[in-house]
């Protein structure tokens, strides 16, 4: 087990920058998801803490060694990868035992280690079974059990569930938790579907175009996220959206749509003006459907997704797409008018111009009480 | 349902007839030299077209050995092809590999370099060949076969090696690097055996174009102790006969260690010459 920094990592194919000035510091142990779209980086970010791809400038760390000039091979890493990468005219065994038989490990020890690990995995009835001959998860599980075979200071996950079914996924990324807490290893894992991210991370790394948009535990970057990207990327379905100004009555904000509906400010937040332009943002479980028309926004409905636990509704509201999360059966129909209330305490600002993200003010009070200064919202 | 299984039925013979149409077409001329092989030189003008003759004989096979220089062509032809075919498979692995995963300064013109020596017709070279081989000494030689069969089988090879390559995905490679390899010993650990039926075609392939390529033996080979078994054969054709029947023996026993070849390699065969084919 190592802790790994990023220093600065920066890398461009010919003209075009695929990672812009990446900064991360990875603790010991910790389980770390890089997400993002197709394309952001992440998997090029990973081949380059494994040497699998050179980096253009910074410095990579693994524990206290500096390893840009280290082959993948002297790195101490060991990665699964999306298409498995198991060696076809080898057995289960000799896959999972190859890392050992390269490093000249006696036969009796690599056939211990390999024993011990398929027994952990469930492995050992497919031991002299050729890759072929294996499903998915079987397959999964072997590339899982190469890479633990060796006890490396760190696991690497190149998007390691891409290719299961849905449920298949749902089982192995249990599997994957459990390898963790097991083996209370630094994995750095890769991943474009932010439901693996949000279960499996001790820390989200969201990527976009190259550039780190927010660190932090999954919650953080789903209650709290830093720009406009991060709060329509995290989260499915993805985050609403409506186009606001900001105006005030006497000392109290409110944000006007478009429509000229005022949405009252429940707390104070930092920099924000009279006129500014705001995207206000509204997780789909913070919006209800109320059955009178008392409700801040007046919709139309335009589809319906029941997935029998609950249910997504797809509204129309002055040219912007409203999805409502319910886990009520609304019986709403398509083309019905509806009433919508929001949470308004839930509520998301981000400056229009720049995508990032309005702070909201912490208050520094004097309780009366002890006399301890405590922050609050 | 009767007309179901009757027109399956008829699916059936029609396929297998067509096979069996094709069969006899491409295997009718190596029957009628094995035919002439065994007829007695006096059955050969006086019978006419028979499809076997009259009268049979094993005379034709047993000059060939006792009376011809065919065991040395024979053995020329072995050592001639054997080595063209490793020297340029190994040549053709290590560029083919080059090609496929690396990147390099002036790649693309070298792989159009090596389209382009594919565009002439070989007459148009013969005259310049013997020039450059005559000084170096390498006329009336095997080593020249080899080397000119080399240079002219390698561009072929290392496209053929490149799409084989092309077909075993990176991470395989990646993987073992990961695990401990150094690129050599991932190649020859991992890659490798997975190449293997493409090395096979591969060797299969310049095997046989060496092993019945005339045109270079004839101009540089002029004495017969190192003649290859094509150029042996027009042994057989003198001023005022052609010996028929010896000849055709002749190819007969060439013909054998080309089957054997292929009944070895068939199996790598049929997997390679197709494993480019569908990405996996």
């Amino acid at each position: 087990m190592a802790s790994i920094k990023l220093k600065n990592i920066c890398k461009h194919f010919d003209q075009v920058e695929v990672l812009k000035s990446i900064n991360i510091d990875i603790q010991h142990g910790e389980f770390v998801v890089l997400v993002g779209p197709s394309g952001c980086g992440k998997s090029t970010l990973l081949r380059s803490i494994a040497g699998l791809e050179q980096i253009s400038s910074g410095e990579i760390y693994i524990g206290d060694t500096r390893v840009n000039e280290l082959a993948p091979k002297d790195r101490d890493i060991s990665m699964v990868f999306q298409s498995y990468a198991l060696y076809p005219h080898m057995s289960v065994e000799r896959n999972m035992g190859f890392s050992l038989e390269v490093q000249k490990v006696p036969k009796a020890q690599i056939k211990k280690a390999v024993k011990d690990v398929a027994e952990s995995l469930g492995l050992t009835a497919l031991l002299d079974r050729k890759p072929k001959a294996l499903s998915g998860g079987q397959r999964q599980r072997v590339a899982m059990g190469r890479a633990i075979v060796r006890h490396p200071k760190v696991f690497l996950f190149d998007e390691p569930l891409s290719n299961l079914d849905a449920q298949l996924r749902v089982q192995m990324r249990l599997e994957i938790k459990a390898l963790h807490q097991r083996l209370q290893s630094t994995i750095i894992y890769v991943t474009h579907d932010q439901v693996e991210a949000m279960t499996l991370a001790d820390r989200i790394v969201v990527l976009n175009g190259g550039i780190v948009q927010q660190v932090g535990p999954p919650l953080e970057i789903y209650d709290t996220p830093a720009n406009l990207f991060v709060a329509g990327f995290m989260g499915s379905p993805s985050m609403n959206f409506i186009k606001t100004t900001v105006g005030q009555t006497g000392s109290e904000f409110y944000l006007e749509t478009q429509a000229g509906v005022k949405l009252p400010l429940f707390h104070q937040y930092q920099n924000l003006a009279v006129g500014m332009p705001i995207c206000c943002g509204i997780r789909p479980e913070h919006i209800s459907i109320i059955g009178s028309g008392s409700g801040h926004l007046q919709a139309q409905v335009k589809a319906l997704e029941p997935t029998g636990i609950s249910e997504q509704i797809y509204c129309h509201y002055e040219g912007e797409n409203l999805c409502i999360y319910s886990m009520q059966r609304t019986g709403c129909k398509e083309g019905q008018s509806v009433s919508l209330e929001l949470d308004l305490q839930r509520l998301h600002l981000f400056c229009e111009h720049s995508g990032q993200r309005l702070q909201q003010q912490l208050f520094i009070q004097e309780n009366s009480i002890d006399g301890v200064k405590v922050a609050t919202n | 349902m009767p007309i179901l299984v009757f027109t399956n039925l008829l699916k059936s013979v029609a396929h297998r007839f067509a096979i069996l149409l094709y069969l006899v077409f491409a295997l009718f001329p190596l029957y009628w030299l094995l035919k002439i092989a065994v007829t007695p030189d006096k059955l050969l003008y006086s019978e006419g077209v028979k499809l076997w003759p009259s009268d049979f004989t094993w005379l034709n096979f047993e000059l060939v050995f006792t009376q011809s220089e065919f065991p040395t062509f024979f053995i020329n032809s072995a050592i001639v092809s054997s080595a063209t075919a490793v020297i340029t498979t190994v040549i053709a692995a290590a560029a083919g590999y080059a090609f496929c995963r690396f990147k390099f300064r002036g790649k693309l013109i070298i792989s159009g370099l090596l389209l382009i020596t594919q565009m002439f017709p070989l007459v148009m070279v013969l005259a310049p060949i013997y020039k450059i081989m005559a000084p170096l000494g390498l006329t009336n030689s095997l080593l020249g076969l080899v080397i000119i069969y080399t240079a002219f089988n390698v561009p072929f090879a290392v496209f053929l090696m490149q799409s084989f390559f092309d077909s075993i995905p990176r991470d395989l490679e990646e993987s073992a690097m990961v695990e401990g390899c150094t690129r050599f010993t991932a190649l020859y650990k991992v890659i490798v055996p997975l190449t293997l039926p493409g090395l096979a075609a591969t060797l299969g392939f310049v095997f046989t174009a060496a092993w019945s390529e005339m045109l270079f033996a004839l101009m540089l080979i002029s004495d017969s102790s190192v003649s290859t078994f094509p150029v042996g054969l027009l042994n057989f054709v003198s001023k005022f006969a052609v010996q028929w029947g010896q000849m055709m023996a002749a190819g007969v026993l060439a013909l054998i260690p080309a089957c054997i070849f292929f009944v070895f390699i068939q199996r790598y065969l049929v997997q390679g010459l197709t494993a480019g084919a569908v990405k996996g």
